[in-house]
Formats: structure tokens, C-alpha cells, sequence
């Protein structure tokens, strides 16, 4: 009967959500800019692509380097080595686009140096750190995680701080 | 209960219910006596509270409570409408509009209790009864009459009833189920069955049957329906459809809250202390016996449903069919013999029977009214379809690019390819456009309404006159412009048509008239307001702009009538209040302007001192998908609207003049301001030719140049918005497009510059 199966189903999957919600283990995407290492929380991220011709829209951020046509849909690009106020890179065969989405109809694309690999850290792999009002730089990072069986540290990067436009208000 | 997300299909309805009662107050406030249009009122009102309740939005509830007595009470012919109780109806109406408004924005009601309409509806309603009492014998004969009529008609009603009761216990049990029933017969568990009708004037039937599954899952588990609970979710059923029910709770509990839920005509059921002693084929040949015996009675329109029902199960057995659909026939006879013996009981009573089929033509009428409205399309939906179709456009156009590249054998097969794509993209684009397109009848039904307030408010006389309500405008444009509308609406019946004293002296019709007509003109919709009023006194306008400091003396003797017009689209002329002729003739006129232009419409006046004037916007039919002229500044690509654009033209350098730093360029007796869109667009260029291409570009009567590097050619273009990110941009960026290479190309909106 199909009522007794919704029933069951309902049941099942507040089961698994229960087993998930006690390992707290996150995928973040381990990217780079020059030698530094950040993370993107996973579920922000919608896919990475190539480099592609970016169309600059004048007037816009200093960040923003313009628009891409990602499969038919038009969105802006960002170069997070412009957002940390650093030196800008030429682009070569590693860098990408990560298009990441904080909102279902507002995605962002954001130029990185290159996308190593997806790491898992659990909530105790990573250590917080305050927000320094003097240092802008620290705004965009949540904390430092270390990945196990390696000395590599990654950034965790506040996203919304990064993105750094509030749309919260748009319709 | 949750029931947020029903809120959308609340909201939506709900403004149509409104909708449809403002419509048919304002038909009763002219034709007092209409039963239809009363009982259409009477039908609305009830179905606002049903739905009301069954969102708990008890206010709301309790105003349309009120309301509907108050029908109810003209509906028997114990109340007549009159002028003051329709003025309390629409305030009720306003009422009940402000309580959608809140919930459509908190989702909540909020706390407005509306006591004083409540009141004014009570005092309706007693003052009503004293009448009554007053009237004597022969009202309340005639109540005695109905009363009993009623009792015939309730009695009638049962009997019909009674065969659909019987629909629970033709369920068909597996040996699974039979299980479980027994098992939680042995647990002391209580097991019903229910057998629910729902309204014939349900529109949502599947919503309802949901909303009772909710309400019986929370009290206990339901194991079976009949039909299957997929077939009810897609409304695969007549009126009524049958549950099982194991539960702890009494039977009652689950039986009131079936109730409750609205639109809920009858339940019937009963707890089953045994399981019936049938098996699956038993069960089948009983339940044709059934069908059978209950076919020749003939006593229920529900055996047609029934029957369809065995149908359904009786696919297996071809023997079977044939037999149910023999008796479909049969019951059909069976069901004209009820209407005739229904005709003849009403007979016995004239004014429960009128009632009756008053319902019945009422029912067909508001069906096709639904019907003819709108299928409600979610526009997300649209727009995915919107954008597969763009993305077909790239495809050509990316063909179209290659055609002049390598394709040198075959070329022919080519072209043929193209031209193909071209057709079908042409055919995909104008449906899903017209799938965008809306009457702007959406807009224009609130304006009846509008103008009768603003007839008593304003002590004038006027009647207004709509055509073209079925002329149609993209959605994003119908959304827009409503207010606009109504703003010159506003304006023609406040400032535009004049006091009855001075018609009269004028020797015009009392009545003034305001008229709303729109159609279709090439690729724009034109919508016209227009009054037989005062018109605008131009001299009066321009000694207002002088005093205002807008103007200098000279400067308005020298002015065009028609410029001196336009000073009333400019915001701050918007204050002028004291020169009575023309006191708020521009209040709002520049919003006006700025809303029509956003929307990449124009707007222009027309008047006649003494005449009265008309307002004409001209609106482009769509905004997604436009002729665009694509050209080089830099070793940029920009593609500009061609409805923008006059002429082009080549200039040579020499030609170009210098005035108060800015470039000016004579060109056929005309001086045009030159803009390089390089130096807006912060674009670096190196070479400064000696012809330079200028695109001539016209807004009204203003003209402009801008210079580009190269023209690339015309193209249609999909107009693509920048994202949310990008929204607080220069307004120049009109929005993006995609080019057949894939590349993304910034469309400008010169109108800005101008």
C-alpha cells in the first residue's frame, strides 16, 4: 500500500539524517592561490570550469572581472586574488573558475590559481580564528584545517564574506 | 496542521474569489435583482470562508462568515441590496483584500479585527430581522414553505446519499491487509471506514482529499482508499472517495476533523469490528452484483462513478467490462429518470426548485468563467523553457557564423539546415512568448470598481469604458503597469473631467466619460486613457512652471504647446496645487513616466482645451527577445535595441563642432549632440579615424549621437539579465546576451544616456 511505504520511507530517512548529523565530517574543496591553500565548503560549490573569455561590464567592482556564459546562463566572475588584494596572476591550464551558489538564482563564479582536490575534516580538524577588525584579510577565513596524515593547512574561506555582495535584500 | 504550502494556491484564489465578488457587487449594485449574479456572490463568499478556515486565518474567516449570512438572507428574498449595504460590502471587500495582503507578506493575518464592519454587517442582519417580523404572516408562510421544501429536498438528498455510503464496504481486501486489520483489531486498535463526498463546486479536489489524509494521518494510520491514493492525488475520482482508518481515537474525533476540512460535502462511515468474510475474486463478482442490482434501482448519480470504478478494476476480465459498460448505459437512463422525478418534486415547490437549477446554471457558468481565465503556469517553469529556447538561437546563429567560414562544399544542404532551425526556433520562441503573454484584462478588471469610489468620493458622475481587455502584454510588463494605469485613471476623473455644475454650462452629457482602450499595434501594445474633460490648459501649465522658477518668462512665451505638456512629466512640477484648473494635473506624472520607460514603453498626451485629453502609452510586446545592432567600440562587443535607434550615419572628423566642450554635429539641418561610448564605457582606444560611425538615436523628440568603432550587423538577440550581484551597476548595462560563439555580449541601453 502506498501509504505504508511513505510511512516507512519518512522513517528511513530521518534514520540516515541522524547517522550523518553524528559524524559532522564536511567535503571541502582544497583550491590555491599562489602557495596558500583555501577551502570551500562543498555544498556551496556548483561546479568548477575552465578558464573562458570573461566579458568585462564596465562600472562594475574592482573585483568582479566581468561575465561568463556558463551553459546558456550569464554570471559574473570574480578574481579572489583581486578580493585579497594581491598581485593578479596570469591565466594558465590550471586555473579554473569555481562557480559556487549561495542562493538557488544567484550564482558566482571565482578565479582561482588552481583546484587541488576535495579534503573531509571534521569540526575538530579545524581551528577557528576571530575576525581581527584591523585585519581585513581575516574576515574571509572561518579557520585553519589540518588535513590528516599531511602538514598541509587549509584556509577555510568564509564564503559570504568572500562573495561580499549582499543580495539578501534583492528580490 | 501545516498548511504553508497551500499559502501560494490561498493567495492566488483568493484574489480571484475577490476579484469575482468585486465584479458582481458592482453588477448587483445596478441589477438588484440578479439571482445569478447574487447566488455567484452568495458561492464566492462561502468558498473564501471554507478556505479562510482551513487556513486558520480566523478573522478573515469570521468577516466572511458574516458576509455570507448576509447573502444568505438576500438569497431567500429576506433582504433587498441596497446602495448603503453595497458601500459596507465593498468595504468588506477592501477589508479582506488588506488581510491577503498582510498574508501574502507574513504569511499571517495579522490583527485587525475589522469590528466595525462586523458591526455595520450585524446591524444589517437584525435590522433585517425586525423588518421581517414586521412584514407578517406572508414571509413567514412562505419560510414554512421552504422550510419544508428544504426538509423534502434534504430528504431527497439522503436517499441519493445513501448508495454512496455503501462505497466503503465494496473495498477489496488483500490477504496483507486483512491481516493488519485483524491484528489491530486483536491490539484493541479501532478500525473505520469512511466514505467522503466532497462539494460538487470543489475545484481543487486532490488539495482537499489531501488536506483530510493529513488531518486522519495525524489522528491514526490510514491503510487503504479506494480509489488507490494515487489515483485521488490525480483527481482520477467523481466526488467521493473512501478511506480505512486504523486508530486509537474514537470514531467521532476522526470524523469531525474529516469535517472540517473545507468543502467537505458528507462523511459517512462506521467502525468495523470484523473483518467482511470475502476474498479478492468473491469480492470482484460481488462488487459487479452489486453495480448490477444498485444500476437497475436507479436512484444515484454517483453509480456512474461508480461503475467507473469497476471498470478500472475490471481489467482483466474482458467478460466484465462489457457487462459495466452495458450498465453504464443503463444508469445513464436511470440518471434523466431522476432529473424528471426531481423536476416533478419541483414542482411542488417553485422557489426551492429555481434555487436548484439556478445552482446548476450557476455551477456551468462559473466553470466556463475558470475555463476561459488562465492556467496558471509557475513562471520559473517558463523561463527554463525561456532559456532552452535562447540557447537554440545560439546554436543558429553559431551555424549562421560557420555558414561563412569553411562550409564551402555542400553549402546548399547547409543553407537548407539553417533556414530549418531558423523556422523552428522562430515557431518555439512565439509560443513560448505567447505562454508569457497575459490579457491585460488582469490589469483592468480592478478599474470599475476604482471608478465607482472615486464617483461618490469626487461627487462626479462618470462611467468608464474599457476595449481591448483581451489585447495581451508579456507577463513582466502586466505586473508593471497597473499602477500607471490607474494613476491617469486617477487623473482624469480628479483633475480631467470637471464638476457637473461646469458640464452642464459647457453643454456636455452630465455624465462624464473616461475611456480605457488598448490594442495591439506592429510590435507594440498601445493602451490610451482618455477623458471628455477639461483638457490641460497649456497657458496655465506654463505660468505654473514660471512661478515655479522652472521657467523664465521668455522662455515659456517661446515654448511649444507640446513642451510645455511635457513640463508636466517633470517631477517637481509635481507640487503645483493651487491653480485650481490644473491642480495635481502632474502629481505623479514624472512615476508615471519613469515606470512606462522602464518597462521600454513611451508615453504621450494629446489634448484639447475644453476637450478633454488623452494619455497614450505605447508599450514594446515583449522584453525577452529583441532586434539588436551589434557593433565594435574598442575590441569590445555591444549590442544596442534597434528600436532605439534612427538612423546611421558616417561623419567625418572635420565636421564635428565644438560647443560648451561638448562635440555637436549638424546633420541635415538638425544639431545632435555627439557621445563617444568609448570614453562612458571607460573603453581605451588608440586610433582616431577620419569617419567615424555615429548611431543616431531618438527619445521623444531628442536626439543623439553616439559614436561607435564598427558595425557588426543586426541580430536578434535574448536579452539576459546580469544577475543579482550586478543589479546595483551603471543603468547603461541594460542587461547580456550570448553570441553564437558562446561569448557574452553587454547590451546598452542608450535611452540612459539621453
Amino acid at each position: 500500500m502506498n501509504n505504508n511505504e511513505a510511512m516507512n520511507n519518512i522513517e528511513k530517512n530521518s534514520m540516515e539524517n541522524k547517522q550523518n548529523f553524528e559524524k559532522e565530517k564536511r567535503q571541502y574543496v582544497a583550491l590555491n592561490i599562489g602557495e596558500e591553500q583555501y577551502g570551500i565548503d562543498i555544498n556551496y560549490v556548483e561546479s568548477i570550469v575552465k578558464m573562458q573569455k570573461i566579458t568585462r561590464v564596465p562600472k562594475s567592482l574592482i573585483y568582479i572581472k566581468g561575465m561568463i556564459n556558463l551553459r546558456g546562463e550569464i554570471i559574473p566572475v570574480m578574481s579572489l586574488r583581486k578580493r585579497f588584494e594581491v598581485d593578479e596572476a596570469p591565466y594558465d591550464k590550471k586555473t579554473r573558475i569555481v562557480i559556487v551558489k549561495m542562493q538557488p538564482q544567484a550564482p558566482i563564479g571565482i578565479i582561482v590559481d588552481g583546484v587541488r582536490e576535495v579534503v573531509s575534516l571534521t569540526d575538530d580538524d579545524i581551528d577557528r580564528i576571530a575576525v581581527d577588525e584591523n585585519d581585513q584579510y581575516s574576515k574571509y577565513i572561518v579557520g585553519v584545517g589540518r588535513v590528516k596524515n599531511s602538514d598541509v593547512l587549509i584556509s577555510i574561506l568564509n564564503i559570504i564574506n568572500v562573495i561580499g555582495i549582499d543580495i539578501s535584500d534583492e528580490d | 496542521m501545516d498548511v504553508s504550502q497551500y499559502l501560494d494556491i490561498f493567495i492566488d484564489e483568493t484574489k480571484e474569489h475577490l476579484q469575482n465578488l468585486n465584479e458582481q457587487i458592482l453588477i448587483i449594485e445596478k441589477e438588484p435583482e440578479n439571482s445569478d449574479t447574487i447566488n455567484e456572490i452568495f458561492r464566492a463568499a462561502h468558498s473564501l470562508k471554507g478556505m479562510a478556515g482551513t487556513m486558520e486565518y480566523k478573522r478573515m474567516q469570521k468577516l466572511t462568515h458574516q458576509m455570507e449570512n448576509v447573502f444568505s438572507e438576500i438569497r431567500i428574498g429576506n433582504m433587498k441590496v441596497e446602495p448603503a449595504l453595497v458601500d459596507i460590502l465593498f468595504q468588506c471587500l477592501d477589508a479582506l483584500e488588506n488581510y491577503l495582503e498582510i498574508i501574502s507578506e507574513t504569511g499571517a493575518e495579522g490583527e485587525n479585527e475589522n469590528r466595525e464592519i462586523l458591526d455595520k454587517l450585524d446591524e444589517i442582519l437584525n435590522g433585517n430581522n425586525k423588518i421581517q417580523t414586521k412584514a407578517g404572516s406572508q414571509i413567514n408562510e412562505k419560510k414554512a414553505e421552504n422550510q419544508m421544501a428544504e426538509k423534502k429536498m434534504t430528504n431527497l438528498s439522503e436517499k441519493n446519499i445513501s448508495s454512496s455510503e455503501e462505497i466503503y464496504k465494496q473495498f477489496v481486501y488483500s490477504d496483507d491487509e486483512r491481516q493488519m486489520i485483524e491484528e489491530a483489531i486483536e491490539s484493541g486498535l479501532n478500525v473505520y471506514a469512511f466514505t467522503i463526498s466532497i462539494e460538487e463546486t470543489c475545484l481543487l479536489k486532490s488539495a482537499r482529499s489531501f488536506l483530510v489524509f493529513k488531518k486522519v494521518s495525524s489522528l491514526g494510520k490510514i491503510i487503504k482508499t479506494n480509489p488507490s491514493s494515487q489515483d485521488i492525488e490525480d483527481e482520477k475520482f467523481d466526488l467521493d472517495f473512501s478511506i480505512m482508518v486504523i486508530s486509537k481515537e474514537p470514531f467521532e474525533k476522526i470524523k469531525k476533523a474529516i469535517k472540517k476540512v473545507s468543502e467537505i460535502k458528507k462523511v459517512v462511515g462506521e467502525k468495523i469490528g470484523t473483518i467482511p468474510e470475502i476474498n479478492l475474486n468473491i469480492a470482484q463478482e460481488e462488487l459487479n452484483d452489486l453495480n448490477r442490482t444498485e444500476g437497475e434501482k436507479d436512484n444515484s448519480e454517483n453509480i456512474g462513478g461508480q461503475i467507473e470504478d469497476t471498470k478500472d478494476k475490471n481489467h482483466n476480465g474482458k467478460e466484465s467490462y462489457n457487462k459495466s459498460g452495458r450498465l453504464n448505459e443503463k444508469s445513464k437512463e436511470g440518471i434523466s429518470q431522476k432529473d424528471k422525478s426531481c423536476n416533478e418534486k419541483g414542482h411542488e415547490d417553485k422557489s426551492r426548485d429555481d434555487h436548484t437549477s439556478d445552482k446548476r446554471e450557476g455551477r456551468n457558468n462559473s466553470k466556463k468563467h475558470i475555463a476561459g481565465r488562465s492556467v496558471r503556469v509557475d513562471i520559473e517553469k517558463l523561463d527554463v523553457l525561456m532559456n532552452l529556447v535562447s540557447e537554440l538561437i545560439i546554436v543558429k546563429n553559431g551555424l549562421a557564423s560557420q555558414k561563412t567560414k569553411s562550409m564551402v562544399t555542400d553549402l546548399n544542404t547547409f543553407n537548407e539546415q539553417v533556414e530549418y532551425l531558423e523556422r523552428v526556433t522562430a515557431g518555439i520562441r512565439e509560443s513560448v512568448m505567447n505562454a508569457r503573454m497575459m490579457p491585460i484584462e488582469t490589469v483592468t478588471q480592478k478599474f470599475p470598481r476604482m471608478i465607482r469610489d472615486l464617483t461618490k468620493k469626487l461627487g462626479k458622475d462618470m462611467e468608464l469604458y474599457i476595449t481591448g481587455e483581451d489585447t495581451e502584454l508579456d507577463r513582466t510588463v502586466i505586473d508593471e503597469i497597473g499602477d500607471p494605469i490607474m494613476h491617469l485613471l486617477r487623473n482624469s476623473a480628479d483633475h480631467g473631467l470637471e464638476t457637473p455644475k461646469i458640464r452642464a454650462k459647457r453643454g456636455k452629457p452630465k455624465t462624464g466619460t473616461i475611456r480605457l482602450d488598448a490594442y495591439q499595434d506592429g510590435n507594440s501594445v498601445v493602451i490610451e486613457v482618455s477623458d471628455d474633460g477639461n483638457g490641460i490648459d497649456i497657458e496655465a501649465v506654463k505660468n505654473k512652471a514660471v512661478e515655479n522658477g522652472k521657467i523664465t518668462k521668455e522662455e515659456a512665451d517661446i515654448m511649444s504647446d507640446k513642451e510645455a505638456i511635457d513640463l508636466l512629466f517633470t517631477p517637481s512640477f509635481s507640487t503645483a496645487k493651487e491653480v485650481s484648473d490644473i491642480s495635481g494635473r502632474g502629481v505623479g506624472l514624472d512615476v508615471v513616466k519613469t515606470k512606462i520607460e522602464s518597462l521600454g514603453g513611451e508615453i504621450e498626451v494629446r489634448t484639447k482645451l475644453g476637450e478633454g485629453s488623452t494619455f497614450v502609452i505605447k508599450l514594446p510586446l515583449t522584453l525577452a527577445i529583441i532586434q539588436a545592432l551589434m557593433v565594435d567600440i574598442g575590441n569590445e562587443k555591444y549590442a544596442i535595441s534597434l528600436a532605439n535607434i534612427q538612423t546611421i550615419e558616417s561623419i567625418q572628423k572635420k565636421d564635428i563642432k565644438h560647443m560648451q566642450d561638448k562635440e555637436i554635429v549638424n546633420i541635415r539641418d538638425k544639431v545632435i549632440p555627439l557621445i563617444r561610448l568609448s570614453k562612458i564605457l571607460d573603453i581605451e582606444r588608440e586610433t582616431d579615424d577620419e569617419n567615424i560611425t555615429v548611431i543616431i538615436a531618438r527619445k521623444g523628440d531628442r536626439f543623439a549621437g553616439f559614436v561607435v568603432d564598427n558595425l557588426i550587423g543586426q541580430q536578434e538577440i535574448v536579452i539576459k539579465s546580469l544577475g543579482k550581484y550586478m543589479s546595483n551597476i551603471s543603468r547603461i548595462i541594460g542587461g547580456a546576451t550570448i553570441l553564437g560563439d558562446g561569448e557574452v555580449a553587454l547590451i546598452l541601453d542608450i535611452n540612459t544616456l539621453m
